[in-house]
């Protein structure tokens, strides 16, 4: 099973304007762990970027822990506002990508091989409608998205930290109504850093599910995401803690390290890499 | 007529041709496709070049849906340019649900976090659940830090009063605006409150709109006991409160909460990039039981082996608080 990972820069732009860009070191170590254990687990990935990002994996030198750095974003994610829809290139990406691939966020490590269905969508985990995160999209007022009225409002939200969609006519299908809605919203910018991107990524997804009869299934119970478990690591909140924390930060940096030397000696290269990089951004 | 190798999804179908698309037309979903860039390369695949031509020329700031109509000649007329369709009223805006935590049977929905360290087993002996339920009737930061300082502070081996200070404001005491009936706890107990991982707008989430876990060990270390109560989540090994915007109150090293605490209110502008992937997690009150904690009204049952398992994994790793499986790195 092929996977992606997917960098757009457009939202650390949009909140840097005027920076070189740089990733995070903690963020680095969890994406190369992510794209090796991947490939050590299921099967090629993929970085799917845009040519800015691609270039930043190149300068540090360290593309090759993907199968292969791919630019097929743009860099202006065709107008949709970064700020707002800070996740447009995921949509963006699998609109684009040729040919049908697991999408995996870069904070999620799979330490398993999959079985995935071959006919319903999988995705990490569903989430609970909370109003504080999915507000009545309604109230959006996004009057072009004219769909808005035939979605099933009680359809539970898929959690897209992995997303799977072995349909390639649904992934287009749901890609084009996620980016129209990204569009149409973007006409109207506001400082919403977080109702309108879930409901784009995560709650339509689950709406649109329930609108075509395709059944979803889930890595994970959302019931029991915090119960102790073997299979799956995602950083999630994880990184502004390591941000906040120099301890913390630390402390996983150096198990990263020691789990690329254990598990993953010819990628050693890539300690180096990361350490003089994001060192180099650091001091700048 | 050629057909498309992949379909457009319209009407409940699955359209490969021309034919289909202008027999099944959906004007909501084609508007869908077209803003969102498929339209243009289904079109392509099947050779529909003038078609292409007359979509090229839709005017955005119009109204694209009858532009859709016209250049497939599903509408015999041209749009009016000058149409600006009817904005269909916007309903009014429910209101904000309040802050309130409904005080629950034993097992309450969030148990605010006590604990001492890790060794500060049975620093809790002093401290009834009645009493402990007093505490945090009271609504003001004032009356819940004086309740504290006064009943508590002599029970708990780390507890920070000044961190503690520095943290509660009055979102935090919103949280308490109902009392929590009795209920014992040991060493450890974690509160969580707020979004799972961030993302309250308004702080504090109500019930049912996030999850708190609550770990418990009998002081008499009788046994293992626990509930699981997710009404919100606040599950790490320092204390952290995060204001709205990201805000950071409080200090990391502070221990308020002892080795368990941590209070996310909102991380929102906090990240960013494509991490996607923000939730909350519905509310699931349980019980104590000794050797299983079981989820009351979603029928979820964790075994005290999984109960150790989590409480390890998160002692070894407090990053878990914040994520899942952290520790596995």
């Amino acid at each position: 099973m092929n996977g992606i990972h997917v960098n757009s820069t457009a939202p650390f732009f949009s909140r840097h304007p005027g920076s070189e860009y740089s990733i995070e070191d903690f963020a680095l170590y969890c994406e190369v762990i992510s794209a090796l254990e991947w490939r050590k687990m299921n099967g090629d990935i993929f970085m799917v970027a845009d040519s800015t990002a691609a270039g930043y994996y190149r300068s540090l030198g360290i593309e090759k822990v993907w199968t292969s750095v791919t630019e097929l974003i743009p860099t202006d994610i065709e107008g949709i506002d970064p700020g707002m829809f800070w996740a447009a290139g995921k949509l963006l990406a699998l609109r684009d990508i040729p040919e049908n691939a697991a999408l995996v966020d870069e904070d999620l490590i799979i330490w398993k091989t999959l079985e995935l269905s071959d006919t319903a969508v999988t995705c990490a985990h569903r989430e609970y409608i909370s109003e504080n995160i999915y507000p009545d999209p309604r109230l959006f007022g996004v009057k072009e998205f004219a769909l808005m009225d035939r979605l099933d409002m009680n359809a539970l939200p898929c959690n897209t930290a992995f997303l799977y969609i072995p349909d390639s006519s649904f992934r287009l299908f749901y890609a084009n109504q996620a980016i129209a809605f990204m569009k149409e919203c973007s006409e109207n910018k506001c400082d919403d850093r977080l109702c309108r991107m879930v409901f784009a990524e995560q709650r339509l997804l689950g709406m649109l599910c329930a609108l075509t009869g395709t059944p979803v299934d889930t890595l994970m119970d959302m019931k029991r995401l915090f119960i102790a478990q073997d299979d799956y690591t995602h950083l999630w909140g994880a990184k502004q803690a390591m941000r906040d924390s120099e301890d913390q930060r630390n402390g996983f940096l150096e198990r990263c390290r020691r789990r690329i030397r254990n598990d993953f000696p010819e990628y050693a290269f890539v300690i180096e890499a990361i350490d003089s990089g994001t060192k180099k951004a650091r001091d700048i | 007529m050629k057909n498309c190798s992949w379909y457009l999804w319209l009407r409940g179908k699955k359209i490969y041709n021309i034919r289909q698309l202008r027999e099944n037309f959906d004007t909501a979903l084609l508007t869908g496709y077209f803003l969102g860039g498929s339209l243009m390369k289904w079109l392509s695949d099947i050779g529909e070049n003038s078609i292409i031509k007359r979509l090229s020329a839709v005017d955005k700031s119009g109204d694209i849906g009858r532009q859709l109509e016209f250049a497939f000649g599903v509408s015999p007329e041209p749009p009016d340019p000058l149409h600006v369709p009817d904005i269909p009223e916007t309903p009014e805006p429910e209101p904000a649900p309040e802050l309130n935590v409904p005080a629950k049977s034993m097992g309450a929905d969030e148990i605010p976090v006590f604990t001492g360290s890790f060794n500060a087993v049975g620093s809790f002996s002093g401290l009834a659940g009645s009493s402990f339920g007093a505490v945090f009737s009271g609504l003001s930061e004032s009356s819940f830090l004086s309740a504290v300082t006064a009943g508590a502070a002599s029970s708990f081996s780390s507890f920070n009063i000044s961190s503690f200070a520095s943290i509660v404001g009055n979102a935090f005491a919103a949280q308490f605006t109902t009392s929590f009936s009795s209920f014992s706890f040991g060493s450890y107990s974690a509160f969580v409150s707020g979004q799972a991982l961030n993302i309250a707008s308004s702080g504090f989430a109500s019930s049912g709109s996030s999850f708190s876990l609550l770990f418990g060990k009998n002081w008499l270390n009788a046994g293992i006991y626990g509930s699981f109560s997710l009404s919100s989540f606040n599950l790490g090994s320092y204390t952290r409160l995060f204001g709205k915007y990201g805000n950071l109150l409080g200090s990391s090293g502070g221990s308020f909460y002892g080795s368990f605490g941590l209070e996310l209110l909102r991380l929102l502008s906090l990240f960013g990039g494509s991490f996607g992937s923000f939730g909350s997690f519905g509310d699931i009150s349980g019980f104590f039981g000794e050797g299983s904690f079981r989820h009351n009204s979603a029928g979820v049952t964790i075994t005290a082996e999984e109960y150790h398992r989590t409480l390890i994994n998160l002692s070894s790793c407090p990053l878990n608080a914040y994520g899942y499986g952290i520790n596995l790195v």
